[in-house]
């Protein structure tokens, strides 16, 4: 299948539409190169180096040549907290947001049914810069590696890091005392996990607001039905 | 208000502590303890002030004593200043009345000769053009003092009858006169016809008598009705005077003029003579070169009678070598004591005469003592005999020499006879401080330092310790120190300077340099009683031997030493301090010494003022500079000097056509901005103002400058002169001037955006509940008590009223009554004789007009019918204003509760709230509802629809005409026209109006963009008050258009810009607009913050507090985090300036990029090597950024940056490379050099790409994983330049070779 639908984000990543849950939706949890590129546009005294020192301490950086299948949750960016995922949320602009639980988990199951295509024939990687194509290649060819190795499959789910990937934050709707959750199974050398995304089981760290938790990422959705007209 | 003891003899007059009761004299007498330098040696200061400094100056004295805050001093009493004003004027603006220059009237001997033996050159004006100064010009003897006598005879003639004859005068102008022409005729007397001989060389320039000072000269001789005739050798003077040419005369006429006149026809004693001469004629004209010699020729002949042809040629030939040969001759041939006296006379010029004698007396007497018997005995010598030898003018008491010649010819003598003259003036000028004389004439004290001054060019040694002797002889210990003898090194400095301009100025600041840092309080007043002579001198039209810039330095100079007088006078040395113990005892100690220091501080300003009377520029500029010191003495010092300046020209009316108007008027401005209107330098400034308003040269400049400040601003200065012109000028009784401040007063709050003429609001239901004035107890039962808060309530009940009158139409109705209540006679009644039921309804709905705006009840307990009454009229606002009750009102309407008793406090809330509401109502308006006040002020409403642009911006251009304006036409202003058409405009077409102020704005005239400024802020005042108004999402669209623009029109605007979004802050509605509208993840307040920040930092980083801090009150919801995120995002953008935009580049242009580790030490190697490259014409353009920006910090063109900017402090930005290369292209980038220490974070993702070849790293870094890769330059620690010459020589060839070539 290839989707027709594709837009990117401020710092040129792409986001797929899917129609089952009417939102973009990024296809790879946010790589710490896009984030890079809201820390130097922001220059906001939050995110500053210490901030990227610490984030770089619970899960360190690689470079797109240096992925592979042990390490390739390195590129992606981990340790954030909800609010600051909200914050290059905004700062990527009108319509941008993070999943609600019901959309991820709307979204698994609608990627669970596409099987075996690629990234490249879903046209996620048509008009992307070069360093941001061998970032996303390497990592689609290290979870191919990863997958291979553990005798998983390797579908959609796993090459968008639905699963093998990171525990991703969403927003957590109906009654409930936190306001975040996160959905995802990470690689087990990344980050031990006893749930799985297929079963809809959400994780709601107890004080995920405040405590960094270096297996905790996020992807943002593009939601069209914000972005009216400000005037 | 204190005397003072400035730095001029003649205003020591001083309210300082009587000292007289102490036992011990003075340590030091005038002539004590400074002796003078031996000969041949230097005197330093310490020499000639004894113990004082002899190491130095002193250590500080560590209690540093400030003045008295000024507004502590008593207000200002204008006849005890105006005394003292009157004293600093006397004593020498221009200069003191003592020393006026020298007018002497032509004899009239001189005048008869020249009505007989002028003969006109071919160049002599057939009619006298209308010009005040005439310049005759021609070589030496060409007759230029006869061509201008005649002159001034003919202009005498032309006088209309009637009236007195005019003087004819002849300017002795002396050599130590510096002052400008146009200030010396201030002592002209009306009328008169003024001679100036070779005006160039007595220190005047020749710039004096050109464009805009020839008018000036013209103007103040106009004022006199007098003439000025200069006279020159200088042929091609450029000045727009008429020039009259001695140069082509005609010998020939001269001769034969003089042979009639000496010699007339019929005369039988000198037929004889005649005929010889008749004979020789043309050969005895062939010997002479110009008139002088024949006259000298005829002079000869009648004196000798020659008898033979032979005898009148050799007196031909002798009159033709008339000239300096035979003046040296002359004076050789003088007795030996009559030399004496022409060279002390020529030394003293100036001075009486008997003073000369005195002198040489005194001279003679210390000669024959030293064994000198080269001259004769006292007894035998006769003063009358010499002063004829000397051919002085005998009808005068004081020195002066007719004969100019002569006077030359003493000078040479002076000069050739230093040595001896040395010798008697220094016996003249140590034993000055005893004479009487030299204090009290100020003409003699200024030859006397004139004379000390000449002599001062061949012994530096003793001129210096002569000075050092007369500023220690004022003693600064005494009750009045004697400030005569401290100004005297001011006139020797003075003649020092133009003595030998170019060594005598660097001496003469040496000295004032040691003098300031000596911190002896009498030589620093002197010093400062030298700076501004000397500055005078400087600043004069006196050409000096020196380049225009060594005279502009040098007057830098002394400005500097004057600042450092005053900074050095807040501490006196242990010395000094000693000195004043000593003197006054321990308890009195600190008294005394404040008094010195004050005396030091009067001192200071007295000098500046002086500055000023020559330098207005300088004086606004140095007052400005004082006055941004910080410190309360020079805020004090220069607060003094401008109250001295402007007493002295409140009384300096004649002279007031003579100044500059622009530079004069500049110190308004200074002073608005830095004093309070309570001053006392402000209350002068407007008392002078007021005076020169009635002057018509003055009154529309005056007029033009205050609009100026009224339109233009800045706010603060507008609100500071609305302060003081409502304090000085709207109740003076002097006709006119209150209708200028009100005009004034109503433009500057029109240029706020504040129409002091508000439209029609409607009517307001003003419903007063008497219980709230009198309580509940009948009016009969109450006590005196009782009576006098009753009044008071009434009082303040009227003040409410008064609030709402000046709005709103009002009818006012008693709680319980069933009609409205009426002004009587007597005033308003708001009380009843019986009690009233606490009911409402009946009357309103009585009363109750059909339309109206507000229904407004004050009570002071329940109502029973309050729900009823206030539902039953409709009104836009209803309000309750309880007083000490509780009080349930129906929805829609709101309660202000307040004190029983109305306090003053109680009154500020109900009028803010009132404020709102008719500020809420006037946003409100629709178009027709502006259209009654824009018929009041006379604008036709159908002309204004059919070209609103055109009529608009024919108002603004009217701002600035002050017949449109002033003056008691009633002419509407033009502000509030445009105010008021624009409001309408808004209430009728929001967008069209934002248009027109964006377009004003942006690129409007200088005066259509403070008025396009002050309607934008009315503006966004509305928006906020109203947000609804205007067709809706009012605030989003003039947030939009006009709040960049806005703040991009200044300081003003930006503040007013942060003021609105402060208020928006604390509305979640209009926070959520500042929070919207987000592009690039910027919402509408960071955009336009970080547009704006970068012009004002200082007013954003003043604001960021407080916005925060409202920020933090208000409960925002999502809008307040991202409103947080903006407020941290800003603090850290104005810490690290602004990103810049990458320049273009032009074919074969390639940037060269400079990136810098913020965190660490490389901001000097950074800035050093960005220099290297930003040097046009080039075509590699230099590109600055830090690691962790996106964008560059400095680009090609920018001034370098400083190493301290490179690095911001709280700011630790991530140490990464991609998002600088994701914004550039390799191809456009010739080398980029990484200033780190450490690799940065991101380097492995470029390793491979074509930045490879371009990046430089700084030394191998340690952690690099491809350190071969990557080109590094060497460390070279100590050595900066080498490093930064290696890196600029291998960037440059970079471009032939590759960064794999340098590595």
């Amino acid at each position: 299948m290839k989707y027709d639908s594709i837009r990117h984000d401020p710092t040129g990543f792409p986001l797929i539409l899917v129609p089952e849950i009417g939102l973009y939706v990024h296809g790879l949890p946010v790589t710490k190169m896009q984030f890079e590129h809201f820390l130097c546009d922001a220059t906001d005294g939050h995110f500053d180096s210490r901030w990227y020192d610490e984030i770089r301490r619970l899960n360190p950086r690689v470079s797109a040549r240096r992925i592979w299948s042990g390490n390739y949750w390195n590129a992606f960016l981990s340790g954030i907290l909800p609010a600051e995922a909200e914050r290059f949320a905004a700062w990527c602009g009108p319509g941008y947001r993070l999943l609600h639980t019901s959309e991820w988990q709307r979204l698994y199951r609608t990627l669970e049914k596409q099987n075996g295509i690629s990234l490249e024939e879903t046209g996620l990687l048509a008009g992307l810069a070069p360093h941001h194509r061998e970032l996303i290649t390497q990592v689609e060819r290290a979870v191919e590696d990863a997958c291979t190795q553990s005798g998983d499959r390797c579908h959609l789910t796993e090459r968008t890091l639905m699963r093998m990937g990171l525990i991703e934050w969403t927003a957590l709707e109906g009654p409930s005392p936190n306001l975040w959750a996160g959905l995802g199974e990470p690689h087990p050398s990344f980050c031990g996990n006893l749930f799985t995304p297929a079963q809809g089981d959400f994780i709601q760290p107890a004080d995920g607001e405040t405590c960094r938790l270096a297996s905790f990422g996020f992807r943002l959705a593009f939601d069209p039905t914000l972005v009216q007209e400000d005037r | 208000m204190s005397d003072e003891s400035v730095m001029d003899p003649e205003s020591s007059r001083s309210n300082s502590p009587d000292v007289s009761e102490s036992p011990e004299p003075s340590p030091r007498g005038p002539s004590e303890g400074q002796g003078l330098g031996s000969e041949g040696t230097e005197s330093p200061v310490q020499g000639a002030s004894g113990s004082e400094g002899r190491n130095g100056p002193e250590d500080d004295d560590e209690k540093i004593q400030e003045p008295p805050p000024e507004e502590t001093l008593p207000p200002v009493n204008f006849d005890v200043d105006k005394q003292e004003a009157t004293t600093i004027y006397n004593v020498g603006v221009m200069m003191g009345a003592a020393e006026k220059p020298l007018f002497e009237e032509v004899p009239i001997t001189v005048i008869e000769q020249v009505k007989k033996l002028f003969v006109a050159p071919p160049a002599y004006p057939q009619t006298i053009p209308s010009g005040r100064t005439i310049l005759v010009s021609g070589p030496p003897h060409s007759g230029k003092f006869f061509c201008s006598v005649k002159l001034a005879i003919t202009l005498q003639g032309l006088q209309a009858s009637g009236e007195p004859a005019r003087l004819l005068l002849i300017y002795s102008r002396l050599r130590h006169e510096t002052a400008p022409l146009v200030q010396s005729i201030s002592s002209l007397k009306a009328g008169s016809i003024l001679i100036l001989e070779d005006v160039f060389e007595k220190n005047v320039s020749e710039r004096e008598v050109v464009s805009i000072e020839l008018a000036r000269l013209n103007n103040a001789l106009q004022a006199r009705r007098s003439f000025l005739i200069l006279t020159t050798v200088i042929e091609e003077v450029k000045t727009e005077a008429l020039i009259v040419s001695t140069k082509e005369f005609n010998l020939k006429n001269v001769f034969e003029r003089h042979r009639d006149y000496y010699l007339p026809e019929g005369n039988q004693i000198y037929k004889a003579i005649a005929d010889l001469i008749h004979r020789r004629e043309a050969t005895l004209i062939s010997f002479f070169a110009s008139p002088f010699q024949i006259e000298h020729f005829f002079q000869k002949i009648l004196t000798r009678s020659p008898r033979s042809e032979k005898e009148v040629l050799k007196i031909a030939q002798e009159a033709a070598q008339t000239g300096r040969q035979d003046l040296r001759g002359w004076f050789e041939g003088l007795p030996q004591h009559v030399k004496l006296v022409g060279l002390l006379a020529c030394l003293l010029e100036g001075i009486e005469k008997v003073i000369v004698e005195e002198v040489f007396v005194d001279s003679v007497t210390m000669l024959r003592e030293q064994g000198f018997v080269w001259i004769a005995d006292l007894r035998e010598l006769g003063l009358k005999e010499a002063w004829t030898l000397l051919k002085t003018a005998s009808d005068v008491s004081y020195v002066h020499f007719d004969n100019k010649y002569i006077r030359e010819e003493l000078e040479w003598q002076v000069e050739n006879r230093q040595i001896l003259l040395w010798s008697v003036m220094q016996h003249v000028a140590t034993s000055a401080p005893e004479k009487r004389f030299w204090r009290e004439d100020v003409r003699a004290r200024a030859a006397l330092g004139a004379a000390v001054g000449w002599l001062g060019i061949w012994d530096k040694t003793r001129f210096r310790a002569i000075q050092e002797l007369w500023a220690n002889a004022r003693d600064f210990l005494a009750k009045e120190p004697d400030n005569t003898l401290g100004s005297l090194p001011g006139y020797a400095f003075v003649e020092r300077l133009l003595s030998d301009p170019a060594h005598g100025r660097r001496r003469v600041l040496a000295i004032l340099a040691d003098w300031i840092a000596s911190r002896n309080p009498d030589l620093m007043w002197a010093a400062g009683a030298a700076i501004w002579r000397l500055y005078q001198t400087a600043a004069s039209m006196t050409d000096l031997e020196i380049s225009q810039d060594e005279q502009t330095s040098l007057r830098d100079e002394l400005v500097t030493r004057l600042h450092t007088l005053l900074a050095s006078s807040l501490s006196l040395s242990k010395t000094t301090k000693a000195r004043v113990r000593a003197y006054v005892g321990k308890e009195r100690e600190r008294e005394k010494e404040g008094e010195v220091k004050r005396k030091l501080w009067d001192g200071a300003s007295f000098a500046l003022k002086k500055i000023g009377e020559v330098d207005a520029q300088r004086f606004a500029s140095t007052l400005t500079a004082w006055f941004g010191e910080g410190s309360q003495i020079f805020s004090l010092a220069a607060s003094r000097s401008a109250q001295f300046t402007f007493l002295d020209l409140a009384e300096r009316k004649d002279s007031a056509n003579t100044l500059d108007f622009e530079a004069r008027l500049k110190p308004i401005d200074i002073i608005l901005l830095n004093k309070s209107a309570e001053s006392r330098v402000v209350e002068a400034m407007f008392h002078w103002l007021g005076q020169w308003l009635l002057l018509p040269a003055w009154d529309s400049a005056i007029r033009q400058h205050l609009l100026g400040i009224a339109n233009q601003g800045p706010r603060a200065l507008r609100t500071a002169l609305r302060s003081a012109l409502a304090r000085y000028w709207l109740s003076l009784a002097t006709e006119g001037i209150p209708g200028v401040a009100r005009a004034l007063i109503a433009r500057s709050y029109a240029m706020e955006g504040v129409l002091t003429e508000s439209p029609a609001l409607g009517r307001c239901l003003l419903i007063i509940d008497p219980e709230l004035i009198l309580g509940r107890a009948p009016r009969k039962t109450q006590d005196r008590e009782a009576q006098q808060q009753a009044e008071r309530r009434e009082g303040a009940i009227l003040q409410i009223l008064a609030m709402v009158e000046a709005r709103m139409a009002v009818t006012i109705l008693l709680l319980g009554a069933q009609e409205a209540s009426e002004r009587a006679n007597r005033g308003l009644r708001l009380t009843a004789d019986l009690p009233l039921h606490r009911l409402m309804r009946p009357g309103v709905q009585n009363v109750a007009p059909n339309s109206v705006r507000m229904v407004l009840l004050l009570t002071a307990g329940p109502v029973i019918d309050l729900e009823d009454g206030l539902d039953s009229v409709s009104a836009e606002h209803k309000l309750v204003i309880a007083a000490n009750c509780e009080l349930e009102v129906p929805l829609g309407t709101e309660v202000l509760p307040v004190g029983r008793d109305l306090s003053a406090r109680d009154l500020e809330t109900v009028e803010a709230k009132l404020r709102l509401i008719c500020a809420r109502a006037q946003a409100a308006l629709d178009p027709a509802g502006w259209e009654p006040l824009l018929e009041r002020l006379g604008v036709s409403i159908a002309d204004l629809d059919a070209a609103p642009k055109a009529t608009l911006a024919a108002w603004a251009v009217q701002l600035d005409q002050l017949d449109k304006f002033y003056g008691d036409t009633g002419r509407p202003d033009p502000a509030k026209k445009i105010l008021c058409a624009l409001h309408r405009l808004a209430a009728a077409d929001l967008d069209a109006c934002l248009r027109i102020v964006r377009t004003w704005l942006t690129g409007g005239t200088d005066l259509e963009r403070p008025m396009a400024a002050a309607t934008a802020v009315a503006l966004l005042r509305a928006v906020t008050d109203a947000p609804g108004i205007w067709g809706g999402l009012a605030p989003q669209r003039t947030f939009d258009e006009l709040a960049g623009a806005l703040a991009r029109s200044g300081k003003d605007g930006t503040d007013a810009m942060l003021a609105t979004v402060k208020r928006w802050l604390t509305e979640p509605a209009l926070a959520e607009v500042l929070a919207g509208a987000v592009e690039d993840g910027r919402c509408r307040l960071l955009r336009w913050a970080e547009e704006a920040a970068p012009q004002q930092v200082a007013a954003f980083q003043e604001a960021l507090k407080p916005l925060r801090k409202s920020l933090e009150d208000a409960e925002l919801g999502p809008s307040g985090e991202v409103l947080d995120a903006v407020f941290d995002r800003l603090r850290v953008r104005l810490a690290m300036g602004r990103p810049r935009p990458l320049p273009a580049l032009a074919a074969g242009e390639r940037f060269g990029v400079i990136v810098i580790d913020a965190s660490a030490r490389w901001g000097q190697l950074a800035a050093d090597l960005f220099s290297r490259f930003n040097e046009p014409p080039t075509s590699l353009k230099p590109l600055l950024y830090r690691l962790g920006e996106r964008w560059p910090s400095w680009v090609a063109g920018d001034p370098n940056p400083k190493p301290a900017d490179l690095s911001p402090v709280g700011v630790r930005l991530p140490r990464l490379i991609g998002p600088i290369l994701n914004e550039l292209s390799p191809a456009a980038v010739s080398f980029l050099v990484v200033l780190s220490g450490e690799m940065w974070i991101d380097g492995e993702d470029w390793i491979d790409s074509p930045w490879r070849e371009r990046i430089f790293t700084f030394r191998q870094l340690p952690d690099a994983p491809f350190r071969p890769v990557l080109a590094a330059f060497p460390h070279r620690p100590d050595q900066e330049k080498e490093e930064v010459d290696l890196m600029e020589f291998y960037l440059k060839k970079q471009r032939a070779g590759g960064a794999e070539e340098a590595a």
